[in-house]
């Protein structure tokens, strides 16, 4: 059976794409759209459709949102002085909703990653440095996940940094890997091998 | 020690394998049949869901059946009083696998049920063939019994593959090579620490087994000799001081992917020195210490699975290897041309391969 132009099977294949969400869970949804009332998947539809141009990035921070600038940025009691770097927006919505850190963040949108096609000529770094000299920032934490990808981003941050005469510290980060391997935070061993490295 | 046993394998589409389902014996089964019918591809059937890799060393394209579209091989797994199902569908791209109708969250609890250990003529480049072989049977043992080892050894090799890549650039930036020291030391390292602390338990068991099996008094050891050390700061105080090396070459070269388990026999290296038959007998010990470890680890004994050993061994060690299989208690898979190695193991199901479908095959006595 050919399924191109089925509206049904169309609205499924773009569902399946969604984080979690398999063939069976997109078909209920499909047809749930069209067993509720009609006003609801075109509010919807709408909401989908304009979300691109409603939101953006924040103009300093690189959070989503409506306006210019985030409400974090916008806020005059958050704190200049220290910034929390972090790969995606989502991050930086799960340490706000901890409560403990009022400074402001810094998202990159991106991990330093070779394989993925982000070497260090792409990196977002020169927006991070500018940001910090504009600002004044004199400490940054570094909250990149504890991946492959996220550790390495953090070490080339913290020796970035340093040469630009910013402290750093690494956010901890809960042991990933558990059970009998145990591990040492980029920010120690850079201290435990800044001797060797000036060699 | 809890006995890993099959209680029931069902396969599709993988190799040359079509609608085979069969309930096995606790203790032994035989697979008979004439040559290219299939027995192979069983094993490694069974050894797919349970490791994840073909062990002779196939992608998925060639495990898939050439007329088929999936390759399914379902297989259930009793031990410890407990029963589960490992399911694995593979296409030519993609690799799905369900424990217990879900996804695995992590390596251990999906390689903790249903070890297997194979002997196959392959595994006589255990002895004779590059480090690589020596260091995916380590790897095979340590994904087992130690928790974190199989998400450590992937987080190593992306490491390592994206510090090289680096490393190859015409320019490369030294800052962003270093960024991946951490990540390489914070991995390798434990890659390493796993690897030492379970050598020794792997000669002397390999010893063991030589003496029991094959008679034999010959003194053997295996060392394992990481040029990278296991302690996380040493490891990054390492690749710091060898990065003019590493630019110079570009690529990594010290580290757990470049380290050897090596082999001596009688304190002569075991490749130049040992016999065909010293050869064969090595990897049958090397792969019986593998039992060995994750039994004394994990408190369960693997399902043992031989492949072709008449065309391995002589009849003696046959008897000898069946005789300490049944000791240990391992449920046993053994394919064979021979109804006389079949013989062998009286009390076993049998079971018939032709043309990549299986049948029971009468009982040893009966035949002829
Ligand atoms: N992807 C595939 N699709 C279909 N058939 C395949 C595939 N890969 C291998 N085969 C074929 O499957 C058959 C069974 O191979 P297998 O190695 O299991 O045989 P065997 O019974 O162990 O034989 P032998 O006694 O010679 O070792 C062979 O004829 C082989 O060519
Ligand atoms: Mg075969
Ligand atoms: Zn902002």
């Amino acid at each position: 059976m050919d399924d191109t132009g089925d509206p049904i099977n169309e609205l499924v294949r773009l569902l399946v794409r969604l984080p979690g969400v398999g063939e069976k869970s997109a078909r209920r949804i499909a047809f749930h759209m069209l067993a509720a009332e009609v006003d609801y998947a075109q509010a919807l539809g709408q909401s989908l459709a304009t979300l691109s141009t409603r939101v953006r990035r924040c103009a300093s921070c690189g959070a989503y949102t409506s306006r210019e600038l985030c409400g974090i940025c916008a806020d005059p009691r958050r704190a200049t002085d220290t910034l929390c770097v972090v790969a995606r927006p989502m991050d930086a919505d799960a340490i706000e909703r901890a409560r403990v850190f009022m400074g402001r963040y810094h998202v990159l949108h991106a991990l330093l990653d070779p394989l993925g096609g982000v070497g260090p000529a792409e990196f977002p770094l020169g927006a991070l440095i500018e940001r910090i000299q504009r600002e004044g920032v004199r400490e940054v934490i570094l909250a990149t996940p504890p991946t492959v990808e996220g550790e390495a981003t953090s070490l080339y941050l913290a020796e970035a940094l340093r040469s630009a005469g910013v402290t750093t510290t690494r956010i901890a980060s809960g042991v990933p890997h558990g059970g009998e391997l145990e591990f040492v935070d980029p920010i120690t061993l850079g201290r435990a091998l800044e001797g060797r490295r000036s060699l | 020690m809890t006995p890993v046993r099959i209680t029931e394998l069902v396969v599709g589409g993988f190799r040359n394998l079509q609608g085979v389902r069969l309930t096995p014996d606790a203790r032994a089964n035989v697979l008979l049949g004439a040559n290219g019918q299939g027995k192979t591809s069983i094993l490694e059937a069974i050894d797919y869901a349970a490791s994840l890799r073909s062990f002779r060393g196939a992608t998925r394209a060639q495990l898939v059946g050439h007329e088929a579209d999936a390759a399914q091989v379902l297989l259930r797994v009793e031990g410890a009083g407990l029963s589960h199902e490992y399911r694995v569908k593979l296409t030519r791209t993609t690799r799905d696998i369900l424990l217990d109708g879900k996804r695995p969250e992590r390596a251990v609890e999906y390689f903790g049920g249903a070890a297997c250990v194979v002997f196959q003529p392959g595994d006589l480049e255990l002895v004779l063939g590059g480090p690589d072989v020596r260091r995916r049977l380590l790897d095979r043992i340590l994904v087992r019994v130690v928790d974190g080892y199989g998400e450590a050894l992937k987080s190593y090799a992306k490491a390592l593959r994206a510090r090289n890549m680096l490393l190859r650039e015409r320019h490369p930036d030294l800052r962003a090579v270093q960024a991946y020291d951490f990540p390489l030391a914070r991995f390798g390292a434990a890659v390493v620490r796993a690897r030492e602390s379970v050598v020794g338990e792997l000669v002397r068991a390999a010893q063991a087994a030589l003496g029991e099996i094959m008679k034999s008094s010959e003194i053997i050891s295996v060392a394992y000799r990481a040029k990278a050390p296991g302690d996380q700061v040493a490891y990054a105080a390492m690749l710091a001081s060898a990065v003019h090396n590493d630019l110079a070459r570009r690529t990594t070269q010290i580290g757990p992917h470049a380290d050897d388990l090596t082999l001596t026999w009688s304190g002569r290296p075991a490749r130049v020195v040992a016999s065909q038959g010293q050869t064969r007998s090595l990897a049958l010990a090397l792969r019986l210490a593998e039992l060995h470890v994750i039994e004394g680890r994990t408190k369960t004994t693997p399902a043992l699975l031989l492949d072709d050993v008449s065309s391995e061994l002589d009849r003696g060690r046959i008897e000898r290897l069946f005789a300490m299989v049944t000791r240990l208690g391992a449920q046993v898979w053994v394919t064979t041309t021979d109804p006389a190695i079949a013989s062998l193991l009286p009390r076993a199901k049998r079971f018939e391969v032709t043309d990549g479908k299986v049948a029971p095959a009468p009982p040893s006595s009966l035949s002829p």
